[in-house]
């Protein structure tokens, strides 16, 4: 082999593994991962976009323009007509210069998906998730004035139970705003005006009686939150949120009996008002004892991986109408109701607590 | 005319005073096609209205008697429940159970539950009822409901209608879902299990198989599954068949789980391979112009 024939190999050989690095590198740069994996009383709004009839938030739906013609929206004529997101479609409308020409052969609107929408208010820059039937199918961020959109797509027709949630920046959940809808095949169903309650929580789990305890929480920037303490007469405060959302309440707890106590919050903001919250707990008594940092499910979660879904719910219905192992009597007595078996009260806990 | 308005006003006055009857969740038998003969097929659902109430565990028995008529199919597809600890099973020939919970609990009119296909064997009076009816509310301590029941009784003549089918068209694949690799301490000596769950809204699942490895061989599985791969570098494919056959399929990456390319010593031999291959090939090129001597 001459030189310069050498020389051409080892360029071809350079080439070769250059082209093998180049495909390793790229390989290996695609991430696999595995899938992502209160009640509530709040009035939202449900409107059906392809069920002909104007709802809600809606310009028109299908035939229904609501009376509405290319003349009243400002055009010199044509033909108005609607769009499959349920918007006027105004391309066929003339305006008032000279003469139109002839209109073309409109195309036919291609078939409407069938998919849902959920609007409303979380928290500043929150997560919000939604659950589809107990299982977490979709999370966004809300905008920093806490309001939230999200789209599911790809649905059946058929009975769903959904959840929505909202996580704060400190990471502590809001109760679950739950509710039953019939999705319709190949219409937009728009779900709005979902106010997801306030967070809560308290600085002390255990407060010397007249020392102040902290109630602590993230709602919709400049809200009203009323804070709720059950005590012998129950006691209403309420507060308003800063432009993060934060509110705080230092409650002085000379109010208080000594005991156990619960307290709730809910946020009421333009004219619209959340649920109240999940209730959190404290006791008054002779000593003060801080709350230690954590955000895990007061019950439910069997496995400790601070979420209650479908494994907690596995382990307990192993455990179901059997005998219970002296190591998971351990479990059922911290995380269930503590009776010594596995029964439907304890999956009632469970589905209460329920994070997916 | 004096005392009859006294007596107007006090019958008013006791009858605002009543405190209002507690509202009570009513779970009944419902029957959409009543004209029933010998050898009718006939749907009977299982419905529940909360009344108000959030309900979040359901538990109870069917009792349908078997000499009359024939329990065809139990449907559970478009349930209100998500979760059920004991799908609708025939525990004997007269008797469903079933139990179940739905996360957040459920608040409706006309909740289905579950329902039965049931073919009319004989002429008579068929009472259908439940018992042992469990509804417990979504407040965190499971605390029962106030049930009011509704039981069915059907009158099957002895001249029959024409049979109704109830079949379903269905072909959607089973909603999309995402199983999940479990440990717990208390559970098959702490091995890695496997968590799976999803609806199909119109025939119902019909079962699960599980395949471990991209070379496994595909099995039929229950929720929670014993992982045969206890290293969790394996892929591992799920797939949900409806009743009416349809498919939903989904992978699940394990923690360890590597795919080929992200394997050292393959990645190692194929590189070793490509590079002997274009050695020999790239030699065989390069001699071929013989040198003039």
């Amino acid at each position: 082999m001459r030189p310069s024939r050498k020389k051409q190999f080892a360029v071809f050989l350079v080439g070769v593994l250059g082209l093998l690095g180049s495909v390793f590198l790229f390989l290996n740069s695609q991430s696999v991962e595995a899938g992502e994996t209160s009640q509530v009383t709040a009035t939202i709004t449900i409107s059906v976009c392809g069920n002909n009839i104007i709802e809600a938030d809606e310009e028109c739906d299908g035939t229904d323009l609501g009376g509405e013609t290319c003349k009243s929206l400002g055009y010199a004529g044509g033909t108005l007509s609607c769009q499959t997101d349920c918007t006027f479609k105004t391309t066929a409308c003339t305006s008032g210069g000279g003469g139109g020409g002839g209109g073309g052969g409109g195309s036919p609107s291609p078939p409407a998906e069938t998919e849902v929408n959920f609007s409303g208010r979380a928290y500043p820059l929150s997560k919000v998730g939604v659950l589809k039937d107990g299982q977490v199918v979709a999370t966004s961020i809300a905008g920093p004035d806490a309001k939230f959109y999200i789209s599911l797509s790809g649905l059946s027709p058929g009975d769903y139970n959904f959840s929505l949630y909202g996580e704060d920046s400190n990471g502590r959940r809001s109760s679950l705003f739950t509710f039953s809808v019939y999705i319709t095949d190949g219409v937009t169903t728009n779900i709005s005006g979902v106010f997801i309650t306030p967070t809560i929580d308290t600085d002390k789990s255990e407060v010397k009686r007249g020392e102040n305890i902290a109630i602590l929480g993230q709602s919709p920037p400049l809200s009203e939150v009323t804070i709720a303490v059950n005590s012998e007469e129950d006691i209403f405060v309420k507060t308003f949120s800063d432009q993060s959302g934060t509110y705080l309440y230092n409650l002085d707890t000379v109010l208080l009996a000594m005991g156990r106590h619960l307290t709730q919050s809910k946020a009421a903001l333009q004219g619209e008002i959340s649920s109240f919250s999940n209730a959190v707990t404290f006791l008054v008594g002779n000593k003060t004892v801080f709350r230690g940092a954590g955000t895990c499910p007061v019950k439910g979660d069997l496995n400790d991986d601070c979420r209650v879904n479908l494994v907690d719910f596995s382990i307990a219905a192993y455990w179901y109408k059997k005998p219970i192992s002296a190591q998971f009597a351990v479990k059922e007595t911290d995380k269930l109701n503590s009776d010594g078996k596995i029964s439907l009260v304890d999956f009632s806990i469970m589905a209460f607590y329920w994070t997916g | 005319m004096d005392f009859f308005r006294k007596i107007i006003l006090l019958l008013t006055l006791s009858l605002a005073l009543v405190p209002p009857v507690a509202t009570a969740a009513v779970i009944s038998l419902d029957i959409e096609d009543r004209e029933l003969g010998v050898g009718s097929q006939l749907e009977v659902a299982v419905k529940l209205d909360t009344e108000g109430e959030e309900i979040n565990a359901f538990e109870g028995t069917v009792i349908i008697p078997s000499e009359l008529v024939q329990v065809k199919e139990i449907r559970d597809g478009n349930s209100i429940v998500n979760f059920w600890i004991e799908r609708p099973r025939l525990e004997s020939p007269q008797r469903i159970v079933f139990s179940g919970i739905t996360a957040g609990g459920y608040r409706g009119e006309s909740g289905t539950i579950f329902s039965v296909i049931l073919v009319a064997e004989g002429s008579g009076s068929i009472p259908v009822s439940m018992e042992d009816i469990k509804l417990l509310k979504n407040d965190g301590s499971g605390t029962p409901a106030e049930i009011s029941f509704s039981n069915l009784t059907l009158s099957v003549p002895p001249v029959g209608y024409p049979s109704r089918e109830w079949e379903v068209e269905d072909r959607d694949a089973p909603e999309l879902f995402a199983p999940e690799i479990a440990r717990e301490g208390s559970l098959f000596d702490g091995q890695w299990f496997l968590v799976f769950a999803t609806q199909d809204k119109k025939s119902g699942i019909d079962y699960y198989e599980v395949r471990e490895g991209r070379w496994g061989k595909s099995i039929r599985a229950e929720s929670p599954y014993v992982l045969q791969n206890q290293k969790l570098d394996g892929r591992i494919f799920v797939k949900a068949v409806d009743k009416a056959g349809n498919e939903r399929s989904v992978t699940l990456d394990p923690p360890d789980y590597k795919p080929w390319y992200q394997h050292f010593w393959i990645v190692f031999i194929l590189i070793v391979g490509i590079v002997a291959i274009s050695l020999i090939s790239g030699k065989k090129t390069w001699r071929k112009p013989s040198e003039p001597h």
